[in-house]
């Protein structure tokens, strides 16, 4: 049944240096681009629904990875403004970078939190754990690839 | 300045086959005692401190870990529940465990961004955003390890 779960192979960010950081705008937009349609077609290979339940589940999907994107629109921005102030960042920067990461991990974890019900009304329970295993699964190897790529804060 | 932010490499779960599923409570025990010893000691390598500031962080930091520890206890009790009854799962079981992981990945995010401030009473704006930085990092390798070893639910 699991056909490949590693991790997307695409993902980087080629960033190029200027004064006062790196431009990594366009690696950012390509790397969601990448990872949201991959992510689709894991778990579409590994969670084997009924043509019932697929019929249900994947406007649902559709509307969870939207509302899961908004959020990670506001870490790409996050990542945008760090990166393209790295080396010229203050301390007052730099508390508020980590007050809008704060608040992005918990916007996100909330947004999960809010489908598990969503998602058990179009499929059995087993199902539903087995597809946010698959989604976690993914999103922790999102998180490993962007917290390792992103440059650490200079001191 | 940067020593070693590769994933800890004691982690491993040498599962135990059961009737129902499988068995690993001393392997999380084992994983969590070398995880929470290798995390300060790479954060103590990588986060610059002044004899004074480390005087004052230190202590915050055992906090914090503990906090986030009482979490992890949580989040490894679901895992060894749903490891033991992993052949056996019904639907109800399956999404009580995953609301009960949900709940956690919630406090988590909610835990971290409390202690953004206390961790900026007591080191620089840029200080505390290092610490953050590589702390999710571990966290996120940490996060990623134990999704890869536990068991996709069975259908």
């Amino acid at each position: 049944m699991v056909v490949a779960l590693a991790a997307p192979t695409s993902i980087s960010f080629a960033q190029k240096e200027t004064a006062t950081g790196v431009d990594v705008d366009k690696d950012i937009a390509l790397l969601r681009r990448n990872l949201r349609s991959e992510k689709k077609k894991l778990i579409a290979a590994n969670l084997p629904l009924t043509e019932t339940e697929a019929t249900k589940f994947w406007p649902i999907y559709d509307q969870y990875a939207a509302e899961m994107g908004k959020n990670n629109d506001a870490l790409d921005s996050l990542i945008r403004d760090y990166a393209a102030n790295q080396k010229t960042l203050t301390d007052a920067q730099a508390d508020d970078m980590l007050k809008r990461w704060g608040d992005w991990q918990v916007s996100l974890a909330q947004t999960r939190q809010k489908y598990i019900p969503i998602v058990r009304k179009v499929l059995p329970g087993k199902k539903a754990a087995l597809f946010f295993q698959i989604d976690r699964r993914l999103y922790t190897l999102m998180d490993v690839q962007i917290a390792s790529e992103i440059p650490l804060v200079i001191q | 300045m940067v020593v070693a932010l590769a994933a800890p490499s004691s982690i491993s779960f040498a599962q135990t086959q059961t009737a129902t599923g499988v068995e690993v409570e001393k392997d999380l025990a084992l994983v969590r005692r070398n995880l929470r010893a290798e995390k300060k000691k790479i954060l103590a390598a990588n986060v610059p401190l002044t004899e004074t500031e480390a005087t004052k962080f230190w202590p915050v930091y055992d906090q914090y870990a503990a906090d986030m520890s009482k979490h992890y206890d949580e989040f490894y009790a679901v895992i060894k529940d749903y490891a033991a009854n992993q052949k056996t799962l019904t639907d109800a079981q399956a999404i009580s465990m995953v609301k009960r992981w949900s709940d956690i990945q919630v406090e988590l995010a909610q835990t971290r961004q409390k202690w953004v401030p206390a961790i900026e009473k007591v080191i620089p704006g840029k200080k505390a955003a290092l610490f953050f930085q590589i702390d999710r990092r571990l966290y996120a390798l940490m996060d990623l390890q134990v999704a890869s070893e536990v068991p996709l639910v069975i259908q």
